[in-house]
């Protein structure tokens, strides 16, 4: 348990203040750091992006709804799993936030145990969504000392060609092609192909535009 | 001139009368003479034959003393012969005053030696009596021719004298007549000469008197020619046959120039002997008559033009009052068709009418009552009490009903009333009244009430069920707001239970702590206690809002009826991501109504604004509502939206019912508001905001003016 005060902190996002305050009684009831907010508004006012923890938000709210604050989190990638408190029971809303990777969707009332499960699963999710952004910022820090050739080849070995093929399409020698990808897999640091198609993945290396 | 010749004949006659007698004397004396002629005393003789004379004789001497008179004089005067005879200056004392200076001078003149004849005089007898005497006195002389006085005789001719005085007066009579005749009187010889004429003939003839017009003939007298022949052969005529013409009708051409009409009569003139002597005509003027003839009939032809106008006046008038006969007739038909059909009406309907006399001491009776009565109460009037008012019938909570309308009525104001009574047979009936005072005219005092009652039970029957049904709608259309709200006031419920439920599973799992964290299960118990209230309080006002039941028109306090709406309006706002902001006027006064019709309308008017708002931007979605006091001292709520308005082909139909702007609306919300204003007398309407949107104003009266605090 006292791992997961180390994993984040719970953000409370509710108009409501009843609802607000018994949410973050019990999370404090089992040991967890928690910040209320009464909007959306408020949340991104205060809120300081380097702390790492969990979303419990309110879906209809006056101002900004919960559904808002998910899209422009998705959109400024910050690693914040979210949980939808709802009063009303809109299936339609609830698939919408689940796609969007919601960790979860409660309609009110809830039993404590199901908000608390879903808290300690977003912190989880929230552990690995912060070491997936380490990884991908990684990633991206070894991609920027590539030279323009090697990211090309870089691409294209990742698009799974092989020396001969690359070698054809660049219009240059196979042992060329050779050098450039033994260069590029010691920079990016990977160890065999499976890594390396990984690391293209966290960097958001793409296929070659022009095939 | 007439006179003179009178008095000659007359003396003739004397004369005549005296030798006739003197031969009688002269007879008598020879006889007396013969038959005694040896005491024949001449003296004796003579004396005697003049005492025996009827007249009064007298012998006065040469010195105007009296020497002898005969006995007569004492029946004429009263005078005995032995006083005349001691009287000095008889016969002067015997003689009327008046008459004594002339009849002095006539005796002074006899004394001289005259004779004389038949001079009238008055004789004063003794007892003062006047009578008329004539006189005659010759001189004696002696057969030596000595005076020896003169002898008189004085004869009584009170009866001449009377006569002639009634010729006298009957002639004066004649004379005025003829004088004043309004006719002209004229009389003419057997030449046709006129003989004398009144002056009324004389100025129509043109002479200046009547003496003048003596010895002319008609030729010589105004008259034109053949006029002048015309009288004249009428006169021969008259001359000739001795018969009188009468009322001949002729012109004459007068004096001054004036043709007079006259209606003429002529009569002969007869002398002693009967023969005819001359003609007496008498003329009347008939001109102004002839005039009036003349204007006589130009007004009897007038008079026969006015009635026959009137005749026909008189027809029309007839005419018109036979038509109004025959129009009265066919009113009277008519009234008496409407008297049957009022009979009728009496009969068979249900009301009854009556009316009551009010004595000046305020005791009332029944005059009368229609019969309906004892339909519609089942009682008959006879059953009631002896004051027999409807107070007696009434159902004792309407009593103050009806005496309040009584009160009224007595001050002389109308009065309709509405009230339930007690049949004979114990059915409840409820009645219309209407009654009206009538006033005693001088006194101003209300003498009279009369009235109608008629039984409404029918329709008091209708009118509960159709406010059952319009409370029903109401119940449909809160429903209906409520169906809008449901998902909402879900939430709103949720929230409390939600908050309920988590704190006191934190609570468990607080007091399963070691040690167990007291503080922080003490807080979330006393929020337990709190979100559980308002959990209750939602639910209470829900119930209250979906609840059926009648109105019951209460005193508001509209500061505290907002602050329920705002309540049941917030999760509606939440729902719309919209707010609201309340404001109320302070000191505002209450109004009358139901509480929940009163949220139901504000509520629906909010949630109006609300989804007039949906297509706005999440937050400038904002409602106003206010309460504010008008000029009117009227309360007014506004709710007031920033939504895109209405177009005016709408904004004219709103508050027309089954009118709806919403997929899934009714229709009926502002329908229903509307009525619930105007039901507490208030009003619904909307206006345009300056800038966007639409404001609805409910508007109700407020209780400060009125009875009950």
């Amino acid at each position: 348990m006292t791992a997961g005060a180390q994993r984040g902190v719970i953000f409370v996002v509710d108009d409501d203040a009843g609802v607000r305050q018994m949410i973050s009684r019990m999370v404090r009831s089992v040991g967890l750091r928690v910040e209320t907010y009464a909007s959306v508004q408020e949340f991104l006012d205060l809120y300081d992006h380097r702390q790492t923890g969990c979303l419990v938000l309110d879906v209809r709210m006056p101002g900004q709804s919960g559904l808002d604050l998910q899209e422009r989190l998705a959109a400024s990638e910050v690693p914040l799993p979210i949980i939808f408190i709802t009063g009303h029971g809109d299936i339609a809303m609830g698939v919408r936030a689940m796609k969007r990777g919601a960790v979860d969707f409660i309609e009110k009332p809830f039993q404590d145990q199901v908000l608390l499960d879903a808290i300690h699963a977003a912190l989880t999710r929230a552990t690995e969504m912060h070491d997936a952004a380490q990884a991908r910022d990684d990633a991206r820090q070894r991609l920027a000392t590539l030279t323009p050739r090697e990211r090309e080849v870089f691409a294209l070995v990742v698009d799974g060609l092989a020396n001969k093929q690359i070698a054809a399409r660049l219009g240059t020698a196979e042992q060329t092609i050779k050098m450039h990808r033994g260069r590029l897999m010691r920079k990016m640091d990977a160890d065999s192909l499976p890594a390396l198609v990984r690391l293209a993945q966290l960097a958001g290396v793409s296929a070659n535009p022009r095939r | 001139m007439s006179d003179a010749r009178k008095t000659k004949a007359e003396l003739a006659a004397e004369l005549q009368r005296l030798r006739a007698r003197l031969a009688v004397l002269e007879s008598r004396s020879v006889a007396v003479h013969g038959a005694a002629d040896a005491r024949f005393n001449p003296s004796e003789h003579f004396r005697a034959v003049a005492d025996y004379t009827y007249d009064l004789e007298s012998w006065i001497g040469p010195d105007g003393r009296l020497l002898w008179v005969n006995p007569a004089v004492e029946r004429l005067t009263g005078y005995s012969v032995t006083e005349c005879l001691a009287m000095a200056d008889y016969p002067l004392p015997l003689i009327h005053p008046a008459d004594q200076p002339r009849m002095a001078r006539v005796l002074a003149e006899a004394r001289a030696g005259s004779s004389g004849n038949d001079v009238p005089f008055r004789l004063l007898a003794r007892d003062g009596r006047a009578r008329w005497v004539a006189v005659s006195w010759q001189p004696l002389q002696a057969a030596n021719g000595r005076h020896l006085g003169y002898r008189s005789s004085i004869r009584d001719i009170t009866d001449r004298k009377e006569a002639e005085e009634a010729l006298q007066a009957q002639r004066t009579l004649l004379d005025g007549i003829i004088a004043h005749i309004p006719c002209g009187v004229y009389w003419k010889d057997r030449e046709l000469r006129y003989s004398g004429c009144n002056a009324e003939f004389a100025r129509a003839a043109g002479v200046s008197t009547p003496a003048e017009i003596v010895g002319k003939t008609d030729h010589e007298l105004a008259w034109e020619p053949e006029q002048t022949a015309w009288f004249r052969r009428c006169d021969e005529r008259v001359l000739t046959t001795g018969v009188a013409l009468l009322n001949i009708e002729e012109s004459e051409r007068q004096a001054d120039g004036r043709v007079a009409q006259l209606l003429t009569s002529k009569v002969p003139l007869r002398a002693a002997d009967g023969q005819v002597c001359g003609v007496l005509g008498v003329d009347t003027d008939i001109s102004a008559l002839k005039a009036a003839q003349v204007e006589l009939c130009r007004a009897h032809d007038e008079l026969e033009l006015r009635v026959q106008a009137r005749t026909a006046e008189l027809a029309t008038a007839n005419d018109q009052l036979r038509r109004e006969i025959a129009e009265r007739v066919r009113v009277e038909e008519a009234l008496r068709i409407s008297e049957e059909r009022y009979r009728h009406v009496a009969e068979l309907t249900s009301d009854f009418a009556y009316a009551f006399r009010i004595s000046p001491d305020g005791s009332s009776e029944a005059e009368w009552i229609t019969d309906a009565f004892a339909r519609v109460t089942a009682r008959s009037w006879a059953e009631l009490r002896p004051a027999r008012t409807l107070l007696d019938l009434v159902h004792a909570d309407d009593r103050s009903i009806v005496l309040r309308s009584v009160q009224l009525l007595l001050a002389g104001k109308c009065s309709a009333a509405e009230f339930r009574i007690v049949r004979g047979d114990g059915e409840l009936r409820w009645l219309h009244n209407q009654a009206r005072p009538e006033w005693d005219e001088i006194t101003r005092r209300v003498v009279r009430i009369v009235g109608a009652a008629q039984d409404i039970t029918h329709a008091k029957r209708a009118e509960e069920e159709a406010r059952q049904h319009q409370a029903a709608l109401m119940h449909m259309a809160r429903l209906s707001t409520m169906g809008g709200l449901t998902a909402q006031l879900a939430h709103e419920l949720n929230q409390p239970l939600c908050t309920i439920v988590g704190n006191a599973q934190t609570a468990q799992r607080l007091l399963k702590a070691d040690p167990p964290d007291i503080v922080e299960t003490r807080a979330a118990l006393n929020d337990i206690v709190t979100h559980g209230n308002r959990a209750a309080d939602i639910i209470r006002r829900l119930r209250d809002f979906l609840r059926l039941q009648r109105p019951q028109p209460v005193v508001l306090n509209i500061e505290r009826v907002l602050a329920d709406i705002a309540a049941l309006a917030e999760a509606d706002a939440r729902q719309h991501d919209a707010s609201i902001d309340f404001g109320v006027a302070a000191q505002l006064p209450t109004v009358r109504g139901d509480p929940i019709q009163f949220q139901q309308v504000i509520l629906n008017l909010i949630r109006n604004g609300l989804e007039a708002m949906t297509a706005l931007p999440a937050g400038t979605r904002a409602l106003t509502v206010r309460a504010r006091l008008d000029y009117a001292s009227r309360v007014v709520i506004s709710v007031s939206d920033a939504g895109p308005g209405l177009p005016d082909a709408v904004a004219a139909r709103i508050f027309e019912p089954f009118f709806t702007t919403k997929p899934s609306g009714l229709g009926m919300g502002l329908v229903i508001s509307r009525s619930i204003a105007e039901a507490y007398g208030g009003s619904l309407w909307m206006t345009k905001n300056a800038e966007r949107g639409v404001t609805f104003h409910l508007a109700l009266p407020s209780t400060t003016a009125e009875e009950e605090p």
